[in-house]
């Protein structure tokens, strides 16, 4: 179910964890709570796996691939698409193995961090965002940083505030990320190379460190603060680490999500909080839980991440093969009009208008020459202005 | 095509487009739940006046039990631990109707307390 979840753009796994809250009365009477809990977890990990899988070849990101979506459709363009992946699910898995190995030291950080910080969150993202503006290296490319963010957030603002807008982030994202790049490389006449399924990724071994423990604590800082999202976490850690190369900012970018499911659990077992829909639902079914119960459900995920890691390079394999088989300009035309098509279905006509305006926003980055993370801005404004405010 | 062009054409469509969407968001009506009509409106936003007859706080969860016509069913995800609501207050609720175990229930996205 994640492998789907995660392969299909616009159906998030949120959503299929509220369809089965409301059919858990019907799978209750063939099962228990628990193993409706377990299941849950295991789609919700193995989502955090596959979801790359769309962004890099489709070029549309969720919140949680948002990032990823340039350097992974650079790599494509370089007959790298299937390494990219590769590089996300290994800092899915090792970010996985190390959050559950330091998880007996987080029960006792994590209430400690969140009484210190709780206040704060929105100074902490304001600084992010004056950050990422001073940071780049002109007066003229800070100008049009700003620009960015301002027109960014203010679509973020419109959006988040659209009455029946449904899945408001599909064409935000898609159009901010994906459409816009899909479309640069249309008009530069791209073509792509044929798809090499290499083995062996090498990272440096500091790159690789530094990706692993940013990962770990920027996916803590989502579990730990209501309203952040693996996104804002991923920009975050992004200023943290500094300057890495590309392959270890995809480890950095694929365990983020994966750290933050595994530390909703504990945050729920810690301070009976739920931070993301899938952990409300395992708390809706089951109010709290004991350490027993984490225990098991961390196995769970433990396994789940191991299929996982499987099924994502299996299918990113076939893609790959797919994807020689193709005409790229062809290829974006179809992915553009796919991505149409799913943002009408899910978001309608004013969703589609959402997409074409996110659209020209996300093409202003490329062509001004800073950096596409601006535009996560859409994210971070509206969650700094209710807690600012 | 130049690049200042381009630029020129992102930048205009931006701003237009960012303004019709703003337009757009204000003439989107919410129309006011009607709880006679049980499962027609099932995923539309509606909007809800009543007097706060019952809280149940979960934590991340509210429940709350606003007196219509007949009592609804508001839920409310929420990280906030200083929720200030009581029995009593009037609210205006908007959110989304879903159906819970053969029952309609709105997912508030917005409480106002009206009074």
């Amino acid at each position: 179910m994640g492998v789907v979840t995660g392969l299909t753009p616009g159906l998030h796994i949120n959503l299929v964890a509220l369809i089965l809250l409301s059919i858990s009365p019907f799978l209750l009477g063939y099962t228990n709570v628990i193993a409706v809990a377990s299941f849950i977890i295991a789609m919700s990990i193995t989502h955090t796996f596959t979801d790359f899988i769309s962004a890099t070849y489709l070029g549309a990101p969720a919140d949680d691939t948002a990032l990823a979506v340039l350097p992974a459709h650079r790599m494509l363009l370089e007959g790298m698409g299937y390494e990219a992946v590769k590089l996300t699910v290994i800092g899915s898995l090792l970010c996985l193995i190390l959050t559950i190995i330091l998880s007996p030291l987080l029960i006792f950080i994590v209430p400690i961090i969140f009484d210190y910080l709780k206040d704060y969150i929105g100074w902490i993202l304001l600084a992010v965002v004056v950050f990422m503006i001073l940071r780049e290296e002109s007066i003229n490319k800070k100008f049009w940083a700003f620009a960015i963010v301002a027109l960014s957030g203010i679509l973020g603002l419109i959006v988040f505030n659209m009455p029946n807008l449904k899945d408001p982030l599909l064409p935000m994202l898609s159009g901010l990320f994906g459409v816009s790049v899909l479309l640069l490389s249309l008009t530069q006449k791209t073509s792509l190379p044929v798809q090499r399924t290499t083995e062996m990724v090498k990272v440096k071994a500091k790159d690789m460190a530094k990706a692993l423990s940013s990962g770990v604590f920027s996916g803590s800082l989502v579990s730990i603060f209501p309203g952040l999202g693996p996104a804002q976490a991923a920009v975050i850690a992004g200023q943290v680490v500094g300057k890495i190369e590309v392959f270890a900012y995809l480890v950095l970018v694929g365990g983020i999500n994966t750290v933050s499911m595994i530390l909703s659990l504990i945050t729920l077992f810690t301070i009976s909080k739920a931070r993301n829909g899938s952990i409300i639902v395992v708390q809706q079914l089951l109010q709290n839980i004991n350490l027993n119960v984490l225990v098991l459900f961390m196995s769970v995920a433990l396994i789940a991440g191991g299929i996982a890691t499987f099924f994502t390079l299996y299918t990113s394999k076939v893609f790959s093969s797919i994807m020689n088989k193709l005409n790229y300009s062809m290829l974006s035309i179809f992915i553009i009009a796919f991505i149409g098509l799913m943002v009408l279905y899910f978001s309608g006509l004013v969703g589609l208008l959402i997409l074409v305006v996110a659209t020209f926003i996300g093409l202003i980055p490329n062509i001004v020459d800073v950096s596409r993370s601006n535009s996560m801005a859409c994210l971070l404004i509206p969650i700094i202005l209710v807690n600012v405010l | 095509m130049k690049e200042s062009t381009l630029l020129k054409i992102a930048l205009i469509c931006s701003l237009v487009g960012l303004v019709a969407l703003y337009f757009i968001s204000t003439k989107i009506e919410i129309k006011d739940y009607k709880p006679n009509i049980l499962n027609k409106n099932v995923g539309d936003d509606v909007k809800l006046n009543g007097v706060v007859t019952k809280i149940t706080d979960r934590g991340s969860v509210v429940f709350i039990e606003v007196n219509q016509q007949n009592p609804v069913n508001v839920v409310l995800f929420t990280d906030d631990d200083n929720l200030k609501l009581k029995s009593g207050d009037s609210i205006e609720v908007t959110g989304e109707v879903q159906e819970y175990k053969g029952k309609n229930e709105i997912i508030a996205q917005k409480i106002r307390v009206t009074g």
